[in-house]
């Protein structure tokens, strides 16, 4: 959360997940290297490079889409999450050196611009099996791309959040293309087994977590029917654990139900940045912490402290006894709602 | 995320895995154009009832015939060609026809390499083939 916008946004916590990243780069590239190295000696460099980072790149790219459904069905991911953008752009430098060594070594010695022979050296189109992969690997990188320049609050404020996650809600073409790309280069290059195997379990890995956490949704999903006095029952005040959130769908959209200092509050699930669940992360210094990126609101009202102005909605909630109920009906976004006392109910 | 988001992905993704999984199988099952199931395996000793051979900057290759009519390509790669995914391939004489063209193997590494061929009664040559720039590497012309 920055009241500016700056080139990278780093804090100590980026700094390590960074460097991380790079030093599991390298290690990569080196392990790869030598291992390239002792079972295939005659190699050249220049398909040295574009295979160590087409792999490294798949990888990352297997590690990005993963985290997603992983912190949608366990919380204990979400510290993964909260780097992934820089992940994706160097996940995307990667692809870049991959793409640029392709295009040269396929495509620059011919006599045709080598961004055209890309698209017309391989006629096959009719072709599933000889289809012209290298086309596929072009067209996700170009998605890819579009993303990585993209990954800025400054673009998500001036492209608008519902343009900008349509935007990157394409890397999931892209990840097809991908798969397709290097599936048709496996099949024609270099026919390998174990090669198409792994490529599979890898898609049927990251496909799997995305269908079993939205099949889970879809459960949570559902509206919970209101009482004879119009209120939504929550469950009871000693099942939400202190600092942080149960959350329940009135109206079509989640509320997040905040127990804290002996008090309970309800503000929406739905973060302003980019629509992080506000119900799954906790309260720090006060306020209500997005799990995303750190976005803050406090409890009370539903405003971001000053300087930030991001607000959302607030609920009223009643205690009855043990129980905690909520009025399902939204006051405007920044409404102050005094906080439900449990120990004095 | 919000509601319609989750309702996006949940499509998305049931789409993705239906086409993906689909693309993906009929891929490797499906038979390419220019290649065909070959014997690779390795015979140490042959008897030829006659043989001719060839030399490149490249290779050494003899092309011998068996008892049975059939031919053997034996090919010894001294220097890699300047292209990732060289394959020999066997085509009728002149063609220049890409879609006659069969795969006998890659020759992707530098040793030596052996294939079985049925070329028939036509006339045909072996080259070095490229099929990502569709370029002729080298023509192996046997005297």
């Amino acid at each position: 959360m920055g009241h500016q916008y700056t080139a990278v946004l780093w804090n100590r916590q980026k700094k390590i997940y960074d460097l991380v990243l790079l030093a599991i780069i390298i290690l990569y590239l080196v392990l790869f290297i030598v291992t390239a190295r002792f079972l295939r000696p005659e190699i050249t460099e220049e398909t040295m490079i574009i295979r160590t980072t087409g792999s490294l790149a798949l990888l990352m790219l297997h590690v990005i889409l993963s985290i997603g459904p992983l912190c949608r069905l366990n919380s204990r991911f979400l510290p993964l999450l909260y780097n992934r953008r820089h992940l994706g752009v160097s996940m995307f430098a990667v692809a870049a050196v991959h793409g640029i060594f392709s295009v040269l070594q396929f495509h620059s010695l011919g006599n045709v611009n080598p961004l055209v022979s890309v698209f017309a050296s391989n006629t096959d189109y009719h072709s599933l099996r000889d289809f012209p992969f290298q086309t596929l690997g072009f067209l996700g990188l170009t998605i890819l791309f579009l993303m990585a320049a993209t990954s800025h609050d400054f673009w998500l404020a001036n492209l608008g959040p519902r343009f900008w996650k349509t935007l990157h809600m394409m890397v999931y073409v892209a990840y097809g293309l991908i798969i397709m790309h290097v599936m048709l280069g496996i099949v024609q290059s270099e026919p390998s087994v174990l090669l198409v195997t792994l490529l599979g379990l890898g898609f049927l890995l990251i496909a799997g977590l995305h269908l079993w956490a939205g099949f889970k949704e879809l459960k949570s999903d559902r509206e919970k029917s209101l009482n004879q006095r119009g209120y939504v029952l929550v469950g009871k005040a000693d099942q939400i654990p202190e600092n942080e959130a149960v959350t329940l769908v009135v109206n079509g959209e989640k509320v997040a139900i905040f127990k804290y200092d002996g008090k309970l509050s309800a503000i929406s699930n739905v973060c302003k940045h980019q629509n992080g669940p506000l119900g799954e992360g906790k309260i720090i210094d006060g306020c209500v912490t997005c799990p995303w990126h750190g976005y803050q609101y406090y409890p009370h009202n539903g405003c971001s402290p000053p300087p930030f102005t991001e607000k959302v909605a607030t609920y009223d909630v009643i205690l009855e006894g043990e129980k905690v109920y909520l009025n399902p009906k939204p006051f405007p976004e920044g409404t102050e709602r005094n906080p439900v006392i449990i120990n004095q109910c | 995320m919000i509601r319609p988001l989750r309702k996006r992905h949940r499509i998305i993704w049931l789409v993705l895995f239906v086409v993906v999984s689909v693309l993906f199988i009929e891929s490797y099952k499906s038979p390419g154009l220019y290649t065909e199931e070959i014997d690779k395996s390795m015979i140490d000793s042959l008897s030829f009832i006659e043989s001719v051979s060839a030399a490149g900057a490249n290779y050494d290759a003899t092309v011998g015939t068996l008892q049975s009519g059939e031919k053997v390509l034996q090919l010894n790669l001294k220097v890699l060609f300047r292209s990732p995914v060289p394959g020999v391939y066997l085509a009728p004489e002149n063609s220049n026809d890409v879609a006659e063209y069969r795969l006998l193997g890659e020759v992707n590494r530098i040793g030596n390499y052996q294939f079985k061929f049925d070329a028939g009664d036509r006339p045909y040559q072996l080259m070095v083939y490229d099929p990502v720039k569709k370029t002729k590497l080298e023509t192996l012309n046997f005297q």
